[in-house]
């Protein structure tokens, strides 16, 4: 199959690995952007080849492992709920622990070559290590609902790796997963896919969420000496879900 | 002997651009011709005529780039005119400025190099390329200067560093120093920096943000988006991957 380059579902594509996400296997592909072609899947994998042939996405086969339905949040909070209790993070930290148990699975994934990254303005994301390629793949699923049921909140999505590394500059700030942003790149909503996380961990999260992160940034911001333009938590509590 | 009129605005959009499209000499801007296509007839007539040479803007694309040929530079006493080989990147920089230029929301002319010593005789030096141009932003005039970033096999960002390198540069020189100081400590300059997609742009104004807040002070670089540049960098082999020496070793052979 030929495929014409520029065209907006290859364009679509290299956004969604530079901005969105880290990974994304042809069936994945097949599904979220090329579902009403005769054939998707080839139709997909016709597209991902040709922007290999680019040197725009590379290629390779990985092992990893799902951690169930990616239909909806395992945990989510908004600023009008109150503080979950200790004995919520530690029932939560359970519930994480035992659900990447599933057997592995060996597949072939597409991440952003160094080409596509500097076009569109990120570092190369590249493969990742091995602990986390579960972890990408589902990052990539909770995108994928959310392009299918809330087009709108996708569009606002933002992957940590369109983001500065603020856990780079500032002692103890985290960058979560992914984040829906406002059209001045304030965050409104933060996204995170949980791994096998201690209630601590959980903890940290959310004070990070509930106004730690506003916090930190202005104390950095303030000691820099010069005002950062804006910080990207003020809103001060931003609601999260954990998925 | 030139047979078909060659308009005199062509000749100028030449030496200012070094290139020319069918689409960039119909844009309202320009308005050399109504329509594209009757842009690409008096591009292919002058072609036919040996004083325009046409190549393909990307390999095995469709859309095609005029220069001007030796015959066309003699006729007009202009060795200039007619641009060495003008390797991918090149003509994709040199399409990007053209596009900017003349063909976005507001009309910005670029300076020719006679142009640019007659108003900037301090700041003039030879071999200075010819990118200047002058930008209104709100009451104030700066003189700006464009950088095209083409995505490039280095860091995302180092078209960054490259701006400060730029500036630093400029500052060195005895006199031209002193008077590119002055510009920049009266908001009077600021380098114009074409990229390919507002991803870019939004992530090249947040390193600028940051190294505002660890410098002290901000670079003065202003990213452009140029419609259209995306899509021709994803269709073209990948670029820069040869150091400056090897590209003006390979403009020399060519």
């Amino acid at each position: 199959m030929r495929v014409a380059m520029g065209n907006n579902l290859a364009t679509e594509l290299l956004r969604t690995l530079t901005h969105r996400v880290h990974l994304l296997t042809a069936e994945q592909a097949a599904r979220g952007w090329f579902a009403t072609e005769a054939n998707p899947l080839a139709a997909a994998a016709a597209v991902l080849a040709e922007l290999s042939s680019r040197q725009l996405v590379e290629r390779a086969v990985i092992e990893a492992r799902t951690a169930g339905d990616a239909t909806r949040p395992v945990f989510q909070w908004q600023p009008s709920q109150n503080t979950p209790c200790s004995e919520t993070w530690l029932a939560l930290a359970e519930l994480l622990s035992a659900r990447w148990s599933g057997d592995m699975f060996t597949t072939e994934v597409y991440f952003a070559a160094p080409r596509a990254a500097n076009l569109l303005g990120v570092r190369p994301p590249g493969l990742g290590r091995p602990c986390e390629w579960s972890h990408d793949l589902r990052i990539t699923e909770v995108y994928l609902y959310y392009r299918a049921t809330k087009p709108a909140l996708a569009r606002r999505w933002r992957g940590e790796m369109a983001r500065p590394k603020w856990g780079r500059r500032i002692a103890q700030m985290k960058d979560p997963d992914a984040m829906l942003v406002d059209d001045d790149a304030t965050i409104t909503q933060v996204i995170e896919i949980a791994g096998k996380y201690s209630a601590a961990h959980l903890a940290d999260l959310h004070d990070h969420c509930a106004g730690g992160a506003y916090e930190r940034f202005e104390t950095w911001r303030s000691g820099a000496g010069v005002g950062y333009a804006r910080n990207p938590y003020e809103r001060i509590e931003i609601g999260y879900e954990l998925w | 002997m030139v047979a078909t009129p060659f308009p005199d605005a062509l000749v100028d959009f030449l030496r200012r651009y070094r290139l020319a499209t069918a689409e960039l000499l119909a844009a309202e801007h320009v308005g050399l011709r109504p329509t594209p296509a009757e842009a690409t007839r008096l591009l292919e007539t002058l072609s036919q005529e040996g004083c325009l040479r046409a190549a393909p803007l990307v390999p095995g694309d469709r859309q095609l780039y005029y220069t001007a040929t030796a015959k066309a530079a003699k006729h007009f006493g202009d060795p200039d005119l007619a641009p060495p080989h003008l390797a991918v990147d090149e003509r994709l920089a040199l399409w990007a400025i053209a596009r900017f230029a003349t063909a976005g929301e507001r009309f910005r002319q670029l300076m020719t190099a006679a142009e640019f010593a007659e108003c900037f005789p301090d700041l003039s030096q030879p071999g200075e390329p010819r990118r200047y141009y002058l930008e209104q932003v709100g009451e104030v005039t700066r003189l700006a200067f464009l950088k095209v970033d083409l995505g490039g096999a280095s860091h995302w960002d180092r078209v960054v560093d490259s701006c400060l390198r730029f500036i630093n540069k400029r500052l060195q020189g005895r006199v031209a120093g002193d008077l590119f100081r002055q510009l920049l400590e009266h908001d009077r300059f600021q380098v114009s920096l074409l990229v390919a997609c507002e991803e870019k742009a939004e992530a090249i104004q947040a390193r600028l943000d940051l190294d505002a807040a660890k410098w002290g002070a901000k670079l003065p670089v202003v990213p452009y988006v140029v419609p259209g540049l995306f899509d021709l960098l994803i269709k073209s082999p990948l670029q820069g991957s040869l150091s400056r020496r090897q590209m003006l070793q390979r403009r020399r052979t060519a």
